[in-house]
């Protein structure tokens, strides 16, 4: 180990980018992730000092390991609550195997296995989705219950309560801390991308590009994403790489200087991120090359012929109508068949969707969805039915719940009446 | 033998992705390529490189892209087959499925640390 002055930030460069590792290690040497925090937190502070007499060692991760668990012996010996955790960490050991947790823990496979745990654990299916979310950005993202709250327009205390709530849903109910095996890894996977998309699409639904909230949850949705697909490389956590990246290429294209929506269809196409679509449009071979096609590929897919199309015009319907097909075939939702026929109706033409829409209007899940609304309005409005457009807005209108969506719709009514009035 | 299966896409350019019944079928013949053993192994390569640099003594280390040009290599995938033919024919079938372009096999010949330890 060399002497050299180490610099504050350096610390803060290699906590930031060790902490979700050692994190992960901790909750297993400890099956506890309160006390797991807590010593992460302290051996940063012992880290500080340390290293900034003597350096920093080679192996930070091994130093703050280690450290950890030097501290944490110390606090569990200490409580109450630290005498059953130790119990229980004996219990957990596995027989025959010295305590030599040193050596023990340091080897690479078992790091990677770490995060894989955690993440496993804070999208366990046991808990709620609420849960999931605000566990993961605490746990594997590292925000604090402060930067959450902004995230999700709620209170700290919220997050807190909700947090703490799911904490002891974990110790009451022995949830393991395990990577699940082969038969339920799928179906676990998915849990884990659903949650990360959550996330996703809580950022995406503000349009403001340097709102710091979304930026933060945006950096933690592809932190999150790009971490799975290094660990679980996979068709389907390549998919939803490629999506999120490709639907985030078309931010700085989505708003008016007023703050208003603008559809995909009057989007400057030019402002779109090509190098974040040329990513996207390589994950998706890759997911195809890994086997299975699965719903975050073919969104994805979806989202990548939208981005290579110059306007609407010239967008290839036929292969986002074949998509759409496919992924029907797999999974079978109502907001997906709309969205098929609101593909038909690009392909084919108005009359061929507005057909559609009227048999979707049966299914009790999109009877209040307003963008079957919207739709039914834009196709009627082109085939020049302005009587069931105007109705057909007044309720998308009605059933929508965000301002900048029931603004946008309310601009298209008026633009309609006005234009017939004149 | 073994191949180094790979396409290369410009940066830039705007190409759909396979068709859908392209992609079905290609899902399809992944699986089964995976289950016969032909695919050894298949996976994204990084557009972000590390280059580690020796320079009259001294390391330095930098981040990258460092090929410069258009070209972006998304991902590989190595085969082995008994034969060129037989690697042929399956990176023909393949780029069916994909669609027009061009699928590149490069023969890996090497040291493997299994043949070290013999």
């Amino acid at each position: 180990m060399t002497m050299r002055s180490v610099a504050v930030s350096d610390l803060e460069k290699i906590f930031k980018s060790e902490s979700g590792r050692v994190l992960a290690t901790l909750v297993r040497i400890f099956r506890d992730l309160d006390l797991a925090e807590e010593t992460l937190q302290e051996s940063f502070s012992a880290a500080l000092v340390t290293w900034r007499q003597n350096g920093i060692p080679d192996n930070p991760y091994g130093w703050l390991v280690s450290a950890g668990k030097f501290k944490a012996i110390d606090t569990i010996r200490r409580s109450d609550h630290g005498k059953t955790l130790l119990k229980d960490l004996h219990l957990h050991r596995e027989a025959g195997k010295p305590i030599d947790l040193e050596a023990e823990y340091i080897e690479k496979h078992l790091v990677h296995d770490d995060q894989l745990r955690l993440i496993f654990l804070c999208c366990h299916p046991r808990l709620s989705m609420e849960a999931r979310i605000s566990l993961s950005l605490r746990e594997l993202c590292g925000l604090s219950t402060k930067e959450i709250a902004r995230g999700f327009l709620t209170t700290p205390e919220n997050i807190k309560k909700r947090i703490s709530r799911a904490k002891n849903l974990i110790k009451d109910e022995k949830i393991p801390y395990e990577i699940p095996d082969k038969d339920h890894l799928d179906e676990r996977v998915n849990t884990v991308l659903q949650v990360i998309y959550l996330i996703y699409n809580e950022a995406y639904s503000v349009l403001h590009s340097k709102d710091q909230n979304r930026q933060a949850l945006v950096y933690q949705a592809l932190y999150l994403s790009r971490k799975l697909v290094e660990l679980l490389p996979s068709s389907e956590t390549y998919g939803l790489l490629a999506l999120v990246l490709i639907q985030e290429s078309r931010q700085a294209a989505r708003m008016t200087n007023q703050g208003d929506i603008i559809p995909l269809e009057y989007q400057d196409r030019s402002l779109w991120d090509q190098k974040m679509i040329d990513e996207g449009r390589g994950l998706i071979h890759q997911a195809v090359m890994s086997g299975r096609l699965g719903i975050y590929s073919l969104q994805a897919a979806i989202a990548s012929v939208h981005a290579v199309a110059d306007s609407t015009q010239s967008t290839r319907w036929d292969l986002i109508v074949g998509y759409y097909d496919l992924l029907l075939s797999i999974h079978n939702s109502p907001v997906i068949e709309l969205n098929r026929a609101i593909a038909i109706g690009m392909k084919d033409g108005p009359g061929t969707a507005l057909k559609i829409l009227m048999n979707l209007r049966n299914d009790p899940k999109l009877s209040s969805y307003h963008i079957l609304y919207s739709t039914e309005a834009e196709f009627a409005k082109q085939l020049g039915l302005h009587d069931q457009a105007s109705k057909a807005y007044q309720r998308a209108i009605k059933l929508a719940s965000n301002a900048a969506d029931i603004k946008y719709l309310q601009q298209q009514l008026d633009a309609m009446q006005g234009f017939l009035h004149n | 033998m073994q191949f180094f299966v790979y396409f290369t896409m410009t940066e830039g350019k705007r190409m759909n992705p396979p068709t859908p019944e392209g992609m079905a079928e290609m899902g399809r013949f992944m699986e089964e390529s995976f289950e016969s053993g032909i695919i050894v192994s298949t996976g994204k390569l990084s557009q972000e490189v590390i280059q580690v640099e020796l320079a009259e003594g001294e390391f330095s280390i930098s981040d990258g892209p460092f090929i410069e040009g258009k070209e972006l290599i998304p991902g590989f995938t190595v085969i082995e087959t008994q034969s060129e033919e037989e690697a042929i024919a399956w990176g023909k079938r393949l780029r069916k499925c994909m669609g027009d372009g061009v699928l590149r096999l490069s023969q890996l010949s090497g040291t493997s640390s299994k043949d070290m330890k013999a």
